[in-house]
Parts: structure tokens; C-alpha cells; sequence
């Protein structure tokens, strides 16, 4: 452990000295921008791609750095609250591999930095105008973040005791306290998603410089809304309070309290180079003539900070989870010790559980934001879904499709390794049957890749028929579909070795839970419901002839509602799988079915009411999988196992396919990032500052293809090697200079 | 995983059965049914690239089946197996060897089609929407249409004088109907927007088809090339309250109602 500590110490002292050198070498030249040219370049190399290659490296590293420690922390806590030991050791590899990739993202980060202000001084002149404020709380903030992860790592062993702390201050401090860290623990929790995830209008109006300030080009300062400075004191009391009771509980509770400041320094360190990329494409606090006359604070909070913020923490699970996962397989693959190969393939087994859980969340947090994007700017949305980037959609409904069918695919075939999985083996052709015809609807473009003699058959750029099915409604039913479809693959696999369910009313307090889901639940239908029902069309420039067309939807929503009482009832009748069954049949009908084909109906009659029944569609399922889970969980707690998971007894084709969904999800995620960085197109900072270098054109489709294929290729090949390089420390060094005490035996 | 009942026709049989299937519906049923339930004078195809798209699935989708369980994998190869060291029926031994004939030479013909330099143009991708990110579009980003929020004998006027420039110099092309099906429409290799169509103008905001409407084909950005438009310039012929007048009534005649940007 000393070894390692020492080199820990290493890792941050240089990270710490590259971050300085950034800032000591980095802001002269920005500060000095008035008397550079807008742009250089250096070698010949394009500076456009450098800074995308960087830039996007630096992106992958920091998902894979923030988002591991969200499912690691858990992990550990899974850990320590149950008997199984796979969970602990899980968590700390997982940490392992996080300590690796750690100083690595830095020296993206550093070298991103210095690429940004050796060919974009100019821009980077305008950037730290506006946000240097937050530049300072950032590099601060790193080195929080390299010494709580750092110290998570290297006190696991010292930390790991669960017994309970046996001073009497401690007992005391630790039940005392109980209580009020949890209090304050949830109003952490429901603040930070206030401040950071919701982006209401009552919070955008209260932040960044007014317009009238604007006109004036006075020099506003925006003051941070009261609740924010709620959120501050709050969070050192919260933390102190957690601390201490962490402290008195027991040495594990508190390595788990340092997980979680762990993931609280991340989180923000997030959030606040989200601003920076949002701040470029909806910047903020710029008087007529193009100058900054803003604060740090209304830059920062720009308006696609939040929904980008959302999007970015669940794909970092997804993706943190994926390469997780693909570690897992390698692992599995390259080792004959059967513990081992059991070992890895639970791991895999987690991984992809973990990219699954983020991935079935994010085509609701894509849709918020994409949703805002259009809301920013109807010309970036309108540039974005049918214009110049239409086609990188098409492209995204490819890998999306790999993602689901590949997740699902290592399901079914891990089925094989459960004694009992055949009972549900005939569920997989339908399952498989559901996911390809929605596939087929995701991946069908409204506007088609024609060549001039179709197009002159079918009389246009549509095909007559099948142009339906490259609109939104369509768009909308299929994705729900899919994560129905996925997630009934999950409940088959959760229940493969389970044999019948004991007694609902031996289910205990869990029965409790379920009704308390079904009214939160209940209550989200129920208030959209009555949104839609109240809803003033004249607001959407709608007539009240519109009025029967929005309340045949909120209708269903209601109808749903008495599907859950019904679901929840049946349960307590000792039916809960039949209740199961039809909530989820209920649910496939309304929100894929019926929403599907009224959305071609809404579309014509009342048009701008689609944007509502997009999230009617995304409430009924997500309220359907909530409710259902824990109605699965009560149903199942101590239920009869018919057969035992064979972990280890599992074939070479589902760790490909964890291969597989790992370099999707990379290849996915350049994707997304050219699209998302591309929608400026020549605008450094959109509407503000224009971009006047050569390279200011948008790259092509095939341009973008290889490019994003060359980074998904150079991060992978950096991953793999810091893994191996990860691997080194832990394994035991041969005696070299010792001969064997028995040559025969050696 | 042990399988208790034999299944009424093997794995590979079924996988070729239904490939065979999909592909008659694709190429034989799917075109005339397009055509009845449209009303079409002629059959209408699935686009080739789109067939192409489908095929990949149903490949991608048996695959998936077949490998996902050990037995159904052993149950897909034992035919072939059998086929090569023997013991199953000479019809069968026929069948897949005239199968593993067809393979090899499937893939020369492709090939030999795939050198053959093509006489067709090649399929195109093109832009539904072209974006209003270029110069010609940038005074018309955010522009309200004035007439929009006119009601009762106000906004009738407007949506007459509206109608009655559609007619003079929209409707040759975009019909009468607003359905693409004007008098000229049949000359013109790309058709006409349909504004009937929910996913044309209807997803559009109002800006945007106004920019349309007054900078035409000349108007589009760079990026969106091909130029497949045919769309004249108008700002120099109609006056701009003219244009805004028609393209009210565009949306009010065609049953849709423009893209409202949110919170607005």
C-alpha cells in the first residue's frame, strides 16, 4: 500500500503541477488576446480537428472518471448492508480503475487547455471573460477531487470494518445524528436537483441580465437566486453532520461517506464545464454590440446548463458502466481459474446492468434536451432534427439499436448460466420480435435516400407510405416500445431461477413500499393529467376546437392511473404477476399503441400539443416500470428458488457482446458530441461570436465517420493500456532473487 | 437448456423461411399494397436503400435468435452438419447444396455489379429542412408574421388577399389542394412541397418557411447541397406583408398550424 500511496502522491503532484502550469502559462496569453491573431496554427495540423480530438478524448475520460464512482459508491453500500462480498470487491476495482484514468483525464484536460489557447486566442480571450470566475472554483475543485479519490482508494483497506464504532461518543454521535443527516441528506439531494437539473422558467428569469440591462450595456450583476445560497450554507452543515455520524456508525460508513464526497466534488466539477460547452452554444449577458456585460454566475447559468447537465450525469453511468462491463469481459476471456471467470462474468453481468439502467433513462433526458435546444433557438433545433445534422440521427438510431438488441442479446444468452431460465426461453423470440419492427420504425428517415428514378416513381421525396414512419409520433411509440420491450427482458431475467411467489402477506413491510411507489407514481400521472386537462391552448396558438383531440389523451392518462390501483390491488389479492402483466400490456397499448397513431392526429388537429404528449408517453412508462419493479421486488422477496446461477458457466458470445456495447457506446458518444459542439456551426459562441477561420465549415458525414472512428480507436487503445497498467500494482512481485526453496516444486 | 417438445420445423428451415417471406413481402406485396392503399396510378417499392436497411435486420434479428442459446445454435447447425458428414435426406443434401452454391455465387454477382460502372445516378441523401443558419436567412430568424394573432374580419382579409396570391403564384406548383400536386408538379423530378404533409411546413416555425418563401432555391445555405429545389425567389416580385399573407394562408388552407417555439 505504501508503494501505492506513493505513487498516488506522484500522480497528484503532477496533475497538481500541470493544472498550475495551465493557469500560470494559459491566462498571460489569454489576458494579452487583444494583440494576437484571432487564430494560429502549428505543424500544419488542423487546429479544428486537434481541439475536437482533445476535446473529446477529455470528454470520454471524464465520463468514464464521474460516472463510475456513481454506481461504485452504491456498489459499496450494496456491500456493506448485505452478506455478499462480490459487491465490496466490485466497488473497489471499479475504483482501481477509476485511479488509473484519473490522472490521464487531467492531462487531457491540461493539454485541451493549452490546444484552445494556442490556436484560439481570441476565443479563448471572450471564454475567460465570461467564465473565468468559475475557471478558478474548477481547478480548486480538482484538487478535491484527487485527494478524496485518492484517499476513497487507499483507505478501503483501513476503512473496511462494518463493526460498529465502540466509543461512547462515537455510539452516541452516530445514533444522535442519525436522523438529521438523513433530513439533511434529502434536502441536499432535492436542492442540488432544483439548482442543477430543473430548468423552469421562474429560475431562468431570476438569473443572467435582463434584457432591458442589456439594452443599456450597463454592467449587471446578476445576484444568485436566495435558494442557492440556501444550498451553501446547507451543504457543509449537511456534509459535517453526515461525517460525523458516518464517523461514530462504524470505519465503513465512513470510507462510504468519502464515496460520496467523492461523487459530490465530481458532480460539480461536471456541472461546471457543462456551462463552459453551454455557455457556447446558448451564451449569455452580451450587450448589442457582442460584449460581455454579464456575471460568472448568469453565464454559468445559461440556458441549456441544466438539460445538458441531466443528460451528461446518466450517460456517464451508462457509458462508466459499459467499459465497465467490456473490463469485465476481458477479464473473464484472458483467465482459466474458474473463481475468477465467475467473478468476472458477475462483474459483466453488473456492468452491463448499469449501462442498462442509464441507457433505458436517457432517451428522456436526449428528448429534454434536445427539446430545449429547440426552445433556445428554433434554428438550431430545426438545423438539428431536419436540417444539416438530420443524418447523424439516422446514424444514432443505428447505434442505439446495437446498444438495446446487444443488452438484450447478453441477457438471453446469460439465461443459460440460471437453472430454470428455459421457462422463459420462448418469450425471447417475441421480445426479439418487438424490438426489431420498433427498430425498424426508429431507423425509417422521413426523407429518404433516393435515386432519381425512385424518386420519380414514388412522385417525390417521399415514399407515400412509408414516410409515416419517419415522423415523431411513430419516432416516439417505438423508443417506448423498446424500453418495454428491455425492460420485460430484465423481469424475465430477474425471476429465471425463481419458482412461485410466496404469500403477498408474508411480503412484510415491502407490501408498505409498493403502496407508496403506487401513490408516487399515481401523483405524477395525476398532475400531468390535470396539466393537460387545464391546459390553455391559446397559449400553444391552439383554438378550443383543439380541446376534445388534448382531452382524449389526458383521458388515458387517467385511465392508466386506475390501471396502477388495479395492478397494485391484484397484488394484494395475491395476483400481483397478472397485475404486473396487464400494467405493462395496459401501458405498451396506450403509450406505443394508441399515443402512437392519435400522435398522427395530433399532428394535424393540434399540432404544437405534440411536445405534451411526447411526455405523456415518457410519464406512463417510466410510472409502469417504477411501479412494476417494485411490485416485482415484494412479489419475489423469499420466493422459492428452482435452480442456482452457475456463474463462470457461460459461453465466449455475451462477452463480445460486452465488447461490443462498450465500443458502441464510445462510438455513440462522438457521435453526439459532434453533433452537439456542430449545431453552432460557424459561430464560436452561437449568435455572439462567429467563427471566421478556415476551417469554420461543418465536416461531412464522412469527414465526421472518421474522425469519431479514429478517437473511439485511440480511447480504447489508452483504455486498455491503463488498465493493464492499473493491473501492475496488484500483483504480487516474484521472488526474483531468491531461489526456490524447492526446486522440485517450483 | 434442454428443449421437451420438438419443434414443428427446424431452426434453419424456419430462419430461411421466413428470410424468404420478408423478402417477398418487401419486394412482391409491400409495392402494391403501397399503391392500394394510397390509390397510386403505378406500384411503389420500398426505396433500395431502405431494403437494404431492413434486410440487415432481419439478418441482425436471426442471428441474434440463433446464438443467443446453445441449443437453438446446435439445432440452426445440425442440418448443416449433417448435410456435410452425412446422414440426413438427399432432398436436404440437395437443398443445401444448392444453397452453398448459391452463396458463392450470389457474392460474384455482386461483386460483378458492384464494378460495373453504374449508369444511374447514385442515391442521394438530402436535406429536409435546409437550416437558417446562412447569410441569406439571418434577417428573417425570429420574424413573426404580423397577420398571425388577427382575428375576425381583419384576419379573413388578409387570409383572402392570401389566398388569391397562392393562387396566382404558388398553386401551378404546390396545387390548388396544397397537396404538391399542381399543374407543374409532373415536370419537376423532385415534387413540390405537400403542406398537407404534417412533416413539411407543419414542423417548421414561421420564420423559417417565410425565409422560404422569399429567398428560395438562390437562398440556400452551403450545406444544404443538393440544390433539389426549384423554389423561385420571391422578395423582389411580392411585397414582404404579401408574402406573410401567404404564407398564413398556406398553413390555414393545408389544415396545419405552424411550430410554435417553446415558452413563447
Amino acid at each position: 500500500m505504501s508503494r501505492q500511496a506513493a505513487h498516488g502522491s506522484r500522480v497528484s503532484a503532477a496533475l497538481g503541477a500541470a493544472l498550475i502550469g495551465c493557469l500560470v502559462l494559459g491566462f498571460p496569453l489569454v489576458a494579452r488576446a487583444d494583440e494576437l491573431e484571432s487564430y494560429r496554427a502549428l505543424w500544419g495540423l488542423n487546429p479544428r480537428t486537434v481541439v475536437w480530438f482533445v476535446a473529446e478524448l477529455h470528454l470520454m475520460f471524464g465520463a468514464f472518471v464521474l460516472g463510475v464512482p456513481v454506481f461504485g459508491v452504491i456498489l459499496e453500500i450494496v456491500g456493506a448492508r448485505g452478506s455478499d462480498p462480490r459487491f465490496d470487491r466490485l466497488a473497489r476495482e471499479c475504483t482501481k480503475l477509476l485511479s488509473a484514468a484519473f490522472a490521464t483525464t487531467a492531462s487531457l484536460g491540461a493539454l485541451l487547455a493549452f490546444v484552445v489557447i494556442g490556436f484560439y486566442p481570441r476565443v479563448m480571450h471572450h471564454f475567460a471573460g465570461a467564465l473565468h470566475g468559475s475557471f478558478y472554483i474548477y481547478g480548486l475543485l480538482f484538487f478535491a477531487e484527487a485527494f478524496t479519490l485518492y484517499y476513497y482508494y487507499y483507505t478501503w483497506d483501513r476503512l473496511s470494518d462494518r463493526s460498529p464504532n465502540e466509543r461512547v461518543v462515537a455510539r452516541w454521535l452516530a445514533r444522535w445524528l442519525k436522523i438529521p443527516a438523513a433530513l439533511l441528506g434529502a434536502a441536499f439531494v432535492a436542492l442540488a436537483f432544483y439548482l442543477f437539473f430543473y430548468n423552469g422558467e421562474a429560475s431562468l428569469a431570476s438569473l443572467g441580465p435582463t434584457a432591458e440591462q442589456l439594452s443599456q450595456g450597463t454592467s449587471p450583476q446578476t445576484s444568485l437566486p436566495g435558494i442557492f445560497t440556501v444550498f451553501a450554507i446547507l451543504t457543509p452543515i449537511f456534509l459535517v453532520v453526515f461525517g460525523v455520524q458516518a464517523w461514530g456508525s462504524s470505519r465503513k460508513s465512513l470510507h462510504i461517506f468519502y464515496g460520496i464526497l467523492l461523487n459530490i466534488v465530481g458532480l460539480t466539477l461536471m456541472v461546471i464545464a457543462n456551462s463552459w460547452t453551454t455557455y457556447m452554444m446558448s451564451p449569455t449577458g452580451f450587450n448589442e454590440a457582442g460584449q460581455f456585460v454579464g456575471d460568472t454566475w448568469g453565464a454559468v447559468s445559461n440556458f441549456l446548463w441544466r438539460p445538458l447537465n441531466l443528460h451528461r450525469l446518466l450517460g456517464n453511468v451508462a457509458f462508466g458502466g459499459f467499459v465497465v462491463g467490456a473490463y469485465a469481459a476481458v477479464r473473464f476471456l484472458t483467465t482459466r481459474d474458474p473463481d475468477q471467470r465467475a467473478y468476472y462474468d458477475w462483474m459483466g453481468y453488473i456492468g452491463n446492468f448499469v449501462g442498462i439502467c442509464g441507457l433505458l433513462a436517457l432517451p428522456f433526458a436526449g428528448y429534454y434536451l434536445g427539446r430545449e435546444i429547440y426552445s433556445f433557438s428554433p434554428v438550431m433545433g430545426n438545423d438539428m432534427m431536419g436540417g444539416f445534422f438530420s443524418w447523424v440521427f439516422v446514424m444514432q438510431a443505428v447505434l442505439i439499436g446495437f446498444l438495446f438488441i446487444g443488452a438484450n442479446y447478453y441477457l438471453w444468452s446469460g439465461m443459460e448460466r440460471i437453472e430454470g431460465a428455459e421457462r422463459y426461453r420462448p418469450w425471447v423470440k417475441f421480445i426479439l420480435a418487438a424490438l426489431i419492427l420498433s427498430f425498424l420504425v426508429w431507423v425509417t428517415p422521413h426523407n429518404l435516400p433516393l435515386r432519381p428514378s425512385e424518386a420519380a416513381q414514388m412522385g417525390g421525396q417521399y415514399h407515400p407510405v412509408l414516410k409515416y414512419l419517419g415522423l415523431m409520433p411513430a419516432k416516439n411509440a417505438a423508443v417506448n416500445f423498446i424500453l418495454l420491450s428491455t425492460y420485460w427482458s430484465f423481469m424475465l431475467y430477474r425471476r429465471a431461477n425463481k419458482g412461485e411467489v410466496a404469500d403477498w402477506n408474508q411480503s412484510g413491510f415491502a407490501r408498505f413500499v409498493v403502496v407508496g411507489v403506487a401513490v408516487l407514481t399515481a401523483t405524477l400521472v395525476g398532475a400531468w393529467a390535470a396539466f393537460v386537462f387545464r391546459l390553455d391552448l391559446h397559449e400553444l396558438s391552439l383554438t378550443e376546437a383543439a380541446r376534445p383531440v388534448v382531452q382524449f389523451h389526458a383521458w388515458f392518462l387517467v385511465a392508466h392511473i386506475v390501471a396502477q390501483v388495479v395492478a397494485v390491488g391484484l397484488a394484494f389479492k395475491n395476483h400481483g404477476k397478472l397485475g404486473q402483466g396487464l400494467l405493462l400490456a395496459f401501458t405498451a397499448i396506450v403509450a406505443a399503441g394508441v399515443f402512437g397513431v392519435s400522435g398522427y392526429w395530433v399532428l394535424g388537429a393540434a399540432n404544437p400539443f405534440l411536445r405534451h404528449l411526447a411526455v405523456c408517453q415518457v410519464l406512463l412508462v417510466l410510472a409502469t416500470m417504477i411501479l412494476a419493479t417494485a411490485i416485482d421486488v415484494a412479489l419475489f422477496r423469499g420466493a422459492r428458488e428452482v435452480g442456482r446461477i452457475r456463474w463462470g458457466a457461460i459461453g465466449a458470445r455475451p462477452q463480445y457482446t460486452l465488447l461490443l456495447l462498450c465500443v458502441t457506446i464510445v462510438l455513440t458518444m462522438g457521435l453526439m458530441g459532434y453533433l452537439r459542439a456542430g449545431l453552432r456551426q460557424d459561430w464560436h459562441f452561437y449568435g455572439v461570436l462567429r467563427d471566421t477561420s478556415a476551417q469554420a465549415v461543418s465536416p461531412g458525414l464522412a469527414e465526421m465517420g472518421w474522425t469519431v472512428a479514429a478517437i473511439t480507436t485511440v480511447f480504447l487503445a489508452l483504455v486498455a493500456f491503463l488498465f493493464w497498467l492499473g493491473g501492475l500494482a496488484g500483483r504480487p512481485e516474484p521472488p526474483a532473487s531468491l531461489p526456490s526453496p524447492n526446486p522440485r516444486q517450483s | 437448456m434442454t428443449r421437451r417438445n420438438k419443434p414443428f420445423i427446424g431452426v434453419l428451415a424456419g430462419s430461411l423461411l421466413l428470410s424468404a417471406a420478408v423478402l417477398a413481402f418487401l419486394v412482391l406485396v409491400f409495392p402494391h399494397l403501397a399503391q392500394w392503399i394510397v390509390g397510386s396510378d403505378s406500384s411503389l417499392p420500398v426505396p433500395r436503400t431502405l431494403l437494404i436497411w431492413y434486410l440487415l435486420l432481419l439478418a441482425t434479428a436471426i442471428g441474434v435468435y440463433v446464438t443467443s442459446d446453445s441449443a437453438t445454435m446446435a439445432e440452426f447447425i445440425a442440418p448443416l452438419r449433417a448435410a456435410v458428414v452425412g446422414g440426413s435426406p438427399k432432398w436436404q443434401r440437395i437443398a443445401l447444396a444448392s444453397l452453398a452454391s448459391a452463396l458463392p455465387l450470389g457474392l460474384g454477382a455482386l461483386v460483378f455489379i458492384g464494378s460495373v460502372p453504374p449508369s444511374a445516378p447514385p442515391a442521394l441523401i438530402r436535406q429536409q429542412h435546409p437550416g437558417m443558419s446562412s447569410e441569406s436567412a439571418a434577417p428573417y430568424v425570429g420574424a413573426n408574421n404580423p397577420f398571425r394573432k388577427l382575428r375576425g374580419a381583419e384576419r379573413d382579409e388578409a387570409l383572402v388577399r392570401g389566398r388569391g396570391l397562392y393562387a396566382r403564384h404558388c398553386a401551378v406548383c404546390h396545387g390548388g389542394k396544397h397537396d404538391g400536386a399542381g399543374l407543374a408538379a409532373r415536370g419537376m423530378r423532385l415534387r413540390p412541397v405537400n403542406f398537407r404533409d404534417p412533416g413539411t411546413i407543419a414542423t417548421l416555425v414561421e420564420d423559417a418557411v417565410f425565409w422560404r418563401v422569399n429567398e428560395g432555391w438562390v437562398g440556400l445555405p452551403a450545406n444544404a447541397t443538393p440544390w433539389d429545389s426549384a423554389m423561385p425567389r420571391w422578395h423582389d416580385d411580392v411585397e414582404e406583408d404579401d408574402l406573410w399573407r401567404i404564407v398564413l394562408s398556406e398553413f390555414e388552407d393545408a389544415a396545419v398550424a405552424p411550430r410554435i417555439p417553446e415558452g413563447e
